[in-house]
């Protein structure tokens, strides 16, 4: 699904990824922790192809195509979708529009007819129902106006629309609280088959609790310092990333 | 043109302080001589009139010694302050201290070039020309207290005619506080013209208050300039308590990366006094910042005016600015007038303005009258908030209660019963 | 990979789409302009003493003005005895119906989509067009009559209604008003007139397209709307030219009279030749529109959509005479390459309890230059007012500029009066965003583009919405996704 191999990517002339590899297989959710500054929010942009980041090495592949050469817009008609950390504020377009629009720009590319008002309003109500989220958020402009939880839920209600292969989930447990974690766990636990593949980016652990990757990666300093499975997050968790940045220390 | 209102034989009376250049007073006095009162035609005047200013003969300053003292003027002045009396200085008022740390020279204005601005207006030019004295304070170092400066003008007989230049001028990284105030104790019609032109250096502060009591009958026009280089901070509070008319021009212009700049100002206007506030700022580099907020409370048959325009010009990316003109008028015979503009060349900017005229709001009104207070006070209590917010801006607050006590006298506000509100919320922020 | 910011210049770069020219014989008046000039067009339209006597007036006033310069406009001065005062397309007589216009005609109206066919009843849309300076054909005056509405040319109110056109012409906007307001009273050629009676709604909506086609002709329309007490009427203007390398001047004038209870809802969709990319050629629009709600509980609506014209000098106005009268203006000015707009609208509060409502959208592209003029007044009697206004400007690019000038005047404590403004861009995180949702740049411009105007989308009627819709498309990108 994704390879990332030897991945370097800076910011204005500042190296923030500094060697990343990284593999996920179809049906896959890999988890992707580390401290503050370690690169995780890079990663994410990078691979939805924020352009202010230059890629100074390394290569990445998303189902065998480079996705170096594609622009976001065709990044997200290929099935990748970056859930975002703030999602932005876009005043006087409706929720509703954006949605059909994004929606109908991904059939489209996919060869497939628009899909008619009353069509798509039956499948975004359900999907919503599965978020609780009420029939105003529709009407509302795009996240204008809602709270950090409400962008977040929105955000997986995005998600569940458009039905992408790689889900990437950049700190989407942030601003949430117990019950919306909930929720917003059970709607991308929904998501969870064979061949859809999810990527979590997340500072804590608690996720992860509702969420079970298959692995764990410790991003530190621009690169993969450890890597296991589930019992890697609750060590985390236990020990804090000091062992882990120290074990990274020495390797330099 | 009909100059009427300026003898040539008082330009000639003018007193000639040792170095002063004549002839450049000369060419100011025919430049002057040369151009015609701007009337409500004039965009900049057009909603003040300068008609009957032109029908006053105006006299000489009286020479005769002021019997003026301090405790004419109901506010605690410090010492390190600098007086002038009816456009002369006077030194027995004066109590400049650390004269070497910043004072060049007083008096001496005209003998240091000035590049930055150049008169041009009418008043400038008239300015210019009839000049009487001025004080040139060069800040080098930076001061924990404020430099005062009295602007007197005590009575006099007929209408006088007083003309002030300064110039300000704060050193790099230096940081300072002055207080100007004008305060006028003629009964009589008199002209003042002030003109004050600042310069801050990189990464200097400057907060100067200006309280302007000017005489009642007065018609009192100030211009100020502003010259901000990288890094500056400028903030400026304008209180005006009204007078005939009284005008007062500002302009700050923004000339290097991270200039910011505050202008903040309160106009309150009562009787048939008319005060027009004319604000420019100007962004010229990269990632300047201002931030502007004018009130006006406008009572009986009073009137203002504020126009305020802010600029940001194509080289002046990522700037912000915010301009905020609030009108309370209280009563139906008087006039509100507000001009806010933006004028914007770059797309990377963040600008907002807003502006209001409207009466006490009605639902705060009945908010505080539901919790048990009187209309009377309810309405004080509004008025003076709106007021507060002005005045809160002000960093020094022994100044910033010396000046709620002048507000409240001047608004007529049950002053114990506001000050004990003012207290008590005080008490509510340092919890 | 295509940076946003040129994706955005090069839909920055579209082609006017309406610039192609009619062949067409004019009967066109010499250029210049004197007394003989405005007989000859009063004599070629028939015209009764009256309407001669007031066009001299205007005329006489006229001449001893000077051009004004006060707005944020910059553009080489015009040579008012180089234009041409009229010029109709020849006919040997007014058309009776439409079988009788030009075909040529006809098909020039269709390439701009206008219904002029008798089946658009069914699109409730009646048209008056006007060609150069002359109406041609007015649809669905036999159903109108029925209902006692007149609408007609200026031309045949003046011969039929000389009564109704004598009381109201000028009444709203003197001769005297401004310099283009009193050149249009001394030539104008024709207009529209809609009258409609006493407690009648117009069922349908009425709607004139104006449109230059001869060369260095001014085209000098005048439009009348008389309301009487407790009637409704939808008017809608639509505009274009063909694309030329001279500048042409408009000045038009429209009048409207709400009596008690009237409502008049006026909506433009402004698509004058706007010049090319290097600032070429173009329309200079100098309008005066205002409207006087004379009556109480009146109201008159101002929509404007303007993308169009090279300059555009334009302030719709309402006066608000009448007690519990209400006044709105709700505007979208687009401007790219080289134009200039400097346009808003002027609401005077005489009437007690009169209320002002005022959403203005500027959007800057290019090298253009978008300003936002606007009077809010409240006189000393007029206790209760209340205006809100809201102005918003959305900057695309390095070298345009978006400016707001609002001049609040109040003479009463009971009124409330509040002012907004706000600047903003296309961000680029706004781009990313939606690119990330798998929307192109194209598609991403236009939906932020009409995201921001929403407020003034929605109260154009729906068929207009959609074309203005279209044309904000077409003014910034090749289409609306």
């Amino acid at each position: 699904m994704l390879t990332i191999k030897n991945l370097h990517a800076s910011i204005e002339d500042k190296a923030i990824l500094r060697g990343l590899d990284l593999n996920i297989k179809p049906g896959e959710v890999h988890a992707i922790m580390g401290p503050n500054g370690s690169g995780k929010s890079t990663l994410a942009s990078v691979l939805a192809g924020r352009e202010e980041y230059q890629i100074t090495a390394g290569t990445m592949h998303y189902q065998g195509t480079d996705l170096s050469t594609l622009t976001p817009d065709e990044r997200a008609h290929l099935g990748l979708f970056l859930s975002f950390q703030y999602p932005v504020e876009i005043p006087g377009v409706s929720n509703l529009y954006l949605l059909k629009s994004a929606l109908n720009a991904k059939r489209k590319q996919a060869g497939l007819e628009e899909m008619d008002a009353i069509d798509f309003l039956t499948i975004v109500r359900e999907k919503m129902k599965l978020l609780h989220m009420d029939d105003s958020y529709l009407y509302r402009d795009v996240n204008s106006g809602f709270s950090g939880g409400e962008k977040k839920r929105n955000e997986i209600l995005q998600l569940l629309l458009l039905e992408p292969s790689l889900c990437i989930l950049d700190e989407t447990d942030s601003g949430l609280d117990i019950d919306a974690l909930r929720i917003v766990a059970q709607g991308i636990n929904l998501m969870r088959n064979e061949e859809r593949s999810i990527l979590l980016i997340t500072h804590y652990q608690r996720l992860l609790d509702y969420i079970k990757p298959d692995v764990v990666h410790i991003l530190s300093g621009g690169k993969i310092v450890a890597e296991g499975d589930y019992r890697l997050a609750t060590q985390l968790e236990a020990e804090g990333y000091e062992p882990f940045l120290q074990k990274k220390a020495g390797g330099d | 043109m009909s100059h009427d209102m300026i003898d040539r034989s008082l330009f000639e009376a003018c007193a000639v302080l040792p170095g002063w250049n004549q002839n450049s007073r000369l060419e100011a006095w025919q430049n002057w001589q040369s151009m015609a009162m701007p009337t409500i035609r004039d965009e900049a005047w057009k909603y003040t009139n300068l008609a009957r200013l032109e029908k006053i003969a105006f006299v000489r300053s009286p020479s005769t010694p002021s019997t003026l003292t301090l405790s004419d003027i109901p506010l605690t002045i410090p010492e390190d302050r600098f007086c002038f009396i009816n456009g002369s200085f006077n030194p027995a008022l004066s109590a400049p201290l650390n004269e070497d740390s910043y004072l060049l020279s007083q008096r001496a204005w005209p003998l240091v070039p000035n590049k930055l601005h150049t008169p041009r207006s009418y008043f400038e030019r008239l300015n210019a020309a009839m000049l009487s004295d001025g004080l040139y304070l060069d800040i080098k170092s930076s001061t924990n207290r404020p430099i005062y400066l009295l602007l007197l003008q005590d009575k006099t007989v007929g209408s006088s005619q007083h003309h002030l230049r300064h110039r300000i001028k704060v050193h790099a990284d230096v940081k300072c506080e002055i207080v100007i105030v004008d305060w006028g104790l003629a009964d009589t019609t008199d002209l003042t013209t002030y003109l004050i032109d600042i310069e801050l250096e990189e990464g200097a502060k400057l907060n100067c208050t200006h309280l302007k009591k000017a005489a009642m009958k007065g018609y009192h026009i100030r211009q100020t300039h502003a010259h901000l280089a990288k890094n500056s901070d400028f903030n400026h509070f304008n209180f005006d308590f009204g007078a005939k008319l009284s005008r007062n021009e500002i302009s700050a212009h923004l000339n290097g990366e991270h200039a910011a700049c505050q202008l903040n100002g309160l106009a309150l206007a009562r009787a048939q006094d008319h005060i027009d506030n004319q604000t420019q700022i100007i962004h010229l580099a990269p990632k300047t910042n201002s931030v502007e907020q004018y009130r006006g409370i406008i009572d009986d048959k009073a009137c203002h005016v504020f126009h305020g325009r802010v600029l940001i010009d194509a080289d002046a990316p990522d700037s912000i600015a915010d301009q905020q003109n609030k009108n309370m008028l209280l009563t139906s015979t008087g006039q509100a007038y507000a001009e806010p503009q933006l004028e914007i060349y770059n797309q990377n900017v963040q600008c907002i303005h807003g502006a209001t005229v409207g009466d006490i709001d009605e639902e705060a009104l009945f908010y505080l009258r539901s919790r048990g207070l009187s209309d009377g006070i309810a309405r004080q209590l509004l008025i003076f908030g709106f007021a507060r917010n002005i005045l809160e801006s002000i960093e020094d607050k022994n100044l910033q209660n010396e000046l709620a006590l002048w507000i409240k006298t001047h608004l007529a506000l049950d002053s114990e019963l506001i000050l004990e509100l003012y207290e008590e919320h005080d008490h509510e922020d340092t919890l | 990979m295509t940076k946003p910011n040129q994706a955005l210049e090069t839909i920055l770069q579209q082609d006017y789409e309406h610039g192609f020219i009619t062949d067409i014989e004019a009967d066109a008046l010499p250029p210049g302009i004197n007394a003989d000039t405005i007989r000859a067009i009063s004599a070629k339209k028939n015209e009764p003493e009256f309407m001669l006597a007031w066009r001299l007036k205007a005329y006489e006033y006229w001449r001893h003005l000077k051009e004004p310069h006060w707005a944020h406009l910059k553009y080489t001065p015009i040579d008012y005895q180089a234009l041409s005062y009229y010029s109709a397309p020849k006919l040997k007589e007014g058309p009776k119906n439409l079988d009788e216009v030009d075909p040529k005609l006809i098909e020039t109206y269709n390439k701009l989509g206008i219904p002029l066919k008798e089946q658009e009843w069914l699109a409730g849309v009646a048209v008056d067009a006007v060609f150069d300076s002359i109406s041609v054909a007015t649809t669905f005056k036999d159903k109108l009559n029925e209902m006692g509405i007149i609408f007609c040319s200026f031309s045949d109110a003046v011969q039929n209604h000389p009564d109704l056109v004598q009381q109201y012409l000028g009444s709203v906007v003197p001769h005297t008003d401004n310099f283009f307001a009193a050149l249009n009273a001394a030539v104008f050629s024709d207009g529209s007139f809609v009258y409609i009676p006493p407690g009648v709604r117009c069922p349908m909506e009425l709607s004139t397209y104006f449109r230059i086609n001869a060369r260095s002709t001014g085209q000098f329309e005048r439009t009348l709307i008389i309301a009487d007490a407790g009637s409704y009427v939808s008017y809608l203007e639509g505009c274009t030219a063909p694309q030329r390398d001279e500048n042409q001047l408009h000045a038009a004038v429209v009048e409207l009279v709400a009596l008690d209870k009237a409502q008049i809802k006026y909506s433009t969709v402004q698509n004058w030749y706007p010049g090319d990319e290097n600032g070429v050629g173009g329309i200079y629009n100098f309008v005066t529109k205002r409207g006087e709600c004379r009556g109480h509980h009146s109201k008159i609506s101002w929509t404007q959509v303007e993308t169009g014209s090279a300059i555009t000098w334009k302030y719709p106005s309402v006066v608000l005479k009448g007690d519990y009268s209400v006044g709105e203006f709700y505007s979208v000015a687009l401007t790219n390459h080289h134009q200039q707009a400097d346009t808003g609208t002027k609401m005077i509060h005489i009437g007690q309890h009169t209320k002002s409502t005022i959403v203005a959208k500027g959007i800057s592209a290019g090298f253009a230059q978008n300003t936002y003029r606007g009077l809010v007044k409240v006189l000393a009697h007029a206790d209760g007012a209340h205006n809100y206004t809201r102005c918003d400007s959305l900057l695309m690019g390095q070298h345009c500029g978006a400016h707001t000038f609002p001049y609040i005047e109040s003479k009463n404590s009971r009124a409330r009066i509040e002012h907004e403004a706000s600047t903003s861009k296309i961000s680029e995180d706004q781009l990313f965003y939606l690119a990330q949702r798998g929307i192109d740049t194209e598609n991403a411009v236009s939906m932020i583009v009409n995201g921001f105007c929403k407020e003034v989308m929605k109260t154009l009627p729906m068929e207009f919405a959609v074309e203005a819709r279209k044309l904000l498309g077409l003014s910034l990108e090749g289409s609306i996704g």
